[in-house]
């Protein structure tokens, strides 16, 4: 059943703020608008949009994140069947010390899409049950989707440089 | 000249060597692995089935490289599947072949700036045909399996090594 008006981001915000004290602001140049939360507020802000009656986001749809310049940009994307609604939620964490708190016991389903954020960016995940790679290989060295990544010459016993074809090309 | 079937119906002799009968047996029934890793093992499914028919060559799909004569790597060969691609080739009883097929599986294609990709299947295995195109189409795949035949026709199994 829709109704016919549905939140939007101010009110969220205005929802989270009186009810949990807690400071967040929506993002100012975005596509699609979203809430920015410190890394340390966002466990108790995650739990809040589950549980609160209001907005009932019991699905977290996918989390991800992007390498921008001195930090990670962490991002949820949330969705409330009951209510309508969908939201982004948006947290950094700089990229010397990346570690922030995991919402698994908030949703299960942030269990692989951490691990996959830690298998690609490297990007600690407090109390999350079973952290280690997903994708890659186990005994892989770095984290591929880093800007400063340097693809490896070969894996195990595989060599896999360049050929002398591929050095030569100028596009 | 009297064809094959003619000569058999008249005398019901044909003289050949053991090479050719060997290789002509041999050619005619390659048993290929099914080994689709990505977009490319779509069109050699699509080969497999009747509009082009893999099967009116010999060719069956097997399920395990032990049964298997042809290694068909069609598609994206990862650093992580490369090892498990080079146990199976191991698995399979000797003659054997491999047709690549596809750019990736020839030189990383598209994919080979990737961290975890490849740069061409030759890297763990020794190829035998390379099948340019991206994917080729069924076509093509037959053409590499005659190309693979007709290696197979000149080979003097018996005297290798």
């Amino acid at each position: 059943m829709f109704k016919e008006h549905t939140l939007n981001t101010t009110e969220i915000i205005d929802l989270i703020q009186k009810n949990t004290q807690i400071e967040v602001k929506a993002s100012e140049n975005s596509y699609d608008a979203s809430i920015i939360v410190e890394p340390k507020d966002v466990l108790p802000v995650m739990k809040f949009l589950k549980l609160s009656r209001d907005l009932s986001f019991k699905v977290l749809s996918s989390h991800t994140a992007v390498h921008d310049g001195e930090d990670f940009k962490l991002f949820w994307n949330l969705l409330s069947y009951e209510h309508n609604l969908e939201t982004t939620i948006e947290s950094s964490v700089p990229v010397v010390s990346p570690q922030i708190q995991s919402v698994c016991k908030v949703w299960k389903a942030a269990d692989w899409l951490e691990r996959e954020s830690y298998d690609l960016f490297g990007i600690q995940y407090i109390d999350h049950p079973d952290l280690r790679r997903i994708m890659l290989p186990e005994d892989w060295i770095g984290f591929p989707l880093r800007k400063d990544y340097q693809s490896p010459e070969g894996y195990q016993d595989i060599e896999n440089s360049r050929s002398e074809i591929d050095k030569r090309f100028k596009p | 000249m009297k064809s094959l079937v003619n000569q058999v119906d008249s005398d019901g002799i044909v003289l050949t060597t053991i090479d050719k009968l060997l290789n002509l047996a041999r050619a005619n029934s390659l048993f290929y692995m099914t080994f689709g890793l990505a977009c490319c093992g779509i069109e050699m499914m699509q080969t497999g089935g009747p509009r082009s028919d893999f099967d009116r060559f010999g060719a069956i799909p097997r399920a395990t490289p032990r049964q298997s004569d042809l290694m068909l790597v069609a598609g994206t060969v990862t650093l992580k599947m490369a090892s498990r691609v080079k146990r199976l080739y191991d698995q399979m009883p000797d003659p054997k072949y491999v047709i690549s097929m596809g750019s990736c599986s020839n030189s990383g294609g598209l994919f080979q700036g990737s961290y975890s990709v490849l740069k061409g299947v030759d890297r763990v295995i020794p190829v035998d045909v390379y099948l340019p195109g991206c994917p080729p189409r069924p076509e093509a795949l037959l053409s590499a399996l005659i190309e693979v035949q007709n290696k197979i026709k000149n080979e003097k199994y018996l005297r290798k090594n």
